[in-house]
């Protein structure tokens, strides 16, 4: 029985001498893309272009470019919340035409085995230009929680005393140190009740999250972050590649190589 | 990409070479010929004169039967019941009577050529005994001269059954509107596209090879949230049979494919074009209705298999369909018989 793995060798073959275009290959229609950091060029490059991407300079000698570990390319950023006392760490950001709502996305590696007593977020959203000034304009995190047996168990966490920590999804969303995983969230950002949350997980729907204030301020600032409020002497280091910004979903099958 | 004539024996050319056949092997049997010439008088007795006038006579008509058919053959004029010849002035009319039923010809002859006349009716009685292919045609067809045997002027019985003049001609050009419907199978997404498309045939047989072009422009995709223009050129190469069948003529086609397609996305935030090829078998029925001018409307389906359709892919997502394995069409359309 001819496979299709054949034909397609046939096609190919026909073709290639009739034209480049290719046989069965796919066609690239277009991108829904409104903001990507791949880190290839070995520096901060695409997040410094915004010149809101650090709202705390003093985050800068934290966060860099790695190149011993990457999903996919030349360096992956770095972010490392330093042995500290205080609740925190560094954040590094985007805010540079963001819709109310898009899909952000990110691929993370935690590349070692920390004892994280407290929580640990990797992901955040804040709103800029607070309509009360004396608030941090903090308006969700993407957080994760160390169990027993080393793994950690992502959750969202609102900075609203309304919502506060959602329920655990069931079965829980399960990350494990050393190997890559996936999150995207779809994000809409609202001062009223209008706004929505949805995270998957490696492609797997894991919150949804409607009918809910996600901002308190004017526009969405996306963040990667290593934060945490563990008191101790030991530094988080969490890796992060292929960060999108995108009016459609990137999973499960991201493309960010252009064909 | 339809419609076809039947394709149609010469009638004139068929008759030339038989003419030409039992012509040289009845001069070479002229001498047996003649000392058989009670058998000529057998037929003689067969036919019979509805008029008058003499032209030609029954005595010239069964001397150049008996004269035209092969020694060896000559039982099958045991077969013949009976000729009736009407002269009716400027043309005549033949009715030949076998085991098998009646055939009947009126010929133009306003010469009143009577040697002529009595050769032609002969070689009408031969063919109608001895088919050249099993069968004489129900109907005449123009009537080329052979330098040996210059015919009549021809006149046609009946019209219904007469083949068109332009079907024997040898190129055929086809015009058609066509929709096509991708199917939605094996994951692909279902799309639906009108154009229109050109096809040459070249040939009178009954398989005739054909080559043809189509274009269309107005196809719309929806796949995976994606939306957008697509536009396909195909090429084909293949070969078809056509037939008659009743007051029909049929076709039945297969092609070898090449279809170059250019999808555009319209609802991405930066859309672009892309091009790509594929390789694909194509079978169409056709089904035209039979003309005397040289246009001819036809209908036709077709079914398509791409065994490797293209993807379509977008960013950040990545595929978010395949474009369809089969497609089904539709085509209505003119042919130009040239």
């Amino acid at each position: 029985m001819i496979s299709v793995a054949t034909l397609r060798r046939g096609c190919w073959a026909l073709v290639g001498t009739l034209s480049a275009g290719g046989c069965g290959n796919s066609l690239y229609v277009g991108s829904d893309l409104i903001w990507s950091a791949r880190h290839d060029s070995g520096d901060l490059a695409e997040w410094s272009s915004d010149p809101e991407s650090l709202l705390d300079p003093a985050d800068a000698a934290n966060i860099r470019v790695s190149k011993a570990q990457v999903h996919r390319g030349l360096g992956a950023l770095s972010m490392t919340r330093p042995a500290m006392s205080a609740e925190g760490g560094p954040a590094i950001g985007h805010a540079a035409d963001l819709p109310d709502e898009a899909y952000y996305g990110a691929w993370f590696l935690l590349p070692q085995d920390y004892t994280v007593e407290t929580y640990w977020t990797v992901l955040q959203f804040r709103s800029l230009e607070p309509t009360d000034p004396d608030i941090s304009g903090r308006a969700t995190d993407l957080r994760l929680r160390r169990l027993p047996d080393g793994r950690f168990v992502a959750y969202v966490f609102q900075h609203n005393d309304g919502y506060l920590q959602a329920p655990l999804s069931d079965p829980p969303p399960l990350v494990q140190v050393g190997r890559w995983f996936h999150l995207e969230v779809f994000f809409r950002h609202a001062t009223d009740t209008t706004g929505k949350i949805r995270v998957w997980l490696d492609g797997r729907l894991v919150y949804d999250l409607p009918d809910r204030k996600t901002g308190v301020g004017l526009r969405p600032w996306f963040g990667i972050c290593s934060e945490s409020d563990d008191a101790d002497a030991v530094a988080f280091e969490v890796l992060a590649d292929d960060i999108t910004i995108s009016r459609s979903r990137a999973t499960p099958d991201q493309m960010l190589d252009l064909p | 990409m339809l419609g076809h004539n039947v394709p149609v024996m010469n009638w004139a050319a068929r008759m030339g070479r038989a003419l030409q056949l039992v012509t040289g092997i009845g001069l070479a049997l002229g001498e047996a010929n003649a000392r058989a010439s009670d058998d000529g008088q057998a037929i003689e007795q067969r036919i019979r004169m509805q008029s008058g006038n003499l032209c030609p006579t029954a005595a010239a008509v069964a001397a150049e039967t008996w004269g035209l058919t092969p020694a060896h053959r000559r039982a099958v004029l045991d077969e013949l019941r009976e000729v009736q010849i009407e002269d009716l002035g400027a043309a005549y009319r033949i009715v030949v009577t076998t085991a098998k039923g009646t055939k009947e010809r009126i010929y133009q002859g306003p010469e009143r050529d009577c040697e002529k006349r009595a050769r032609f009716v002969a070689v009408f009685v031969v063919l109608t005994l001895m088919p050249p292919e099993g069968h004489l045609p129900d109907a005449a067809v123009t009537e080329t001269p052979s330098p040996a045997t210059p015919p009549p002027s021809p006149e046609t019985s009946k019209p219904n059954l007469v083949p068109n003049l332009a079907a024997e001609r040898l190129f055929r050009l086809e015009l058609a509107a066509m929709s096509e419907q991708g199917i939605q199978l094996d994951g692909a997404n279902g799309i639906r596209y009108f154009g229109g498309s050109l096809r040459a045939l070249m040939g009178r047989g009954v398989f005739t090879p054909a080559l043809g072009v189509s274009y269309a422009a107005l196809g719309h995709f929806d796949t995976g949230g994606v939306q957008g223009d697509l536009a396909r050129a195909a090429a084909h190469a293949g070969l078809r049979a056509r037939v008659r069948a009743s007051d029909w003529e049929l076709g039945a086609e297969v092609d070898a494919v090449v279809v170059t397609s250019r999808a555009t996305a319209t609802s991405l935030l930066h859309p672009t074009s892309d091009n790509g090829i594929e390789l694909g078998v194509e079978a169409a029925l056709l089904v035209a209705l039979p003309t005397k001018i040289f246009v001819q409307p036809f209908l036709a389906t077709s079914v398509r298999w791409i065994p490797v359709p293209h993807g379509l892919t977008a960013q950040p997502r990545g595929e978010v369909g395949v474009l369809p394995h089969l497609w089904i069409g539709a085509s209505a359309g003119i042919a130009l018989r040239l």
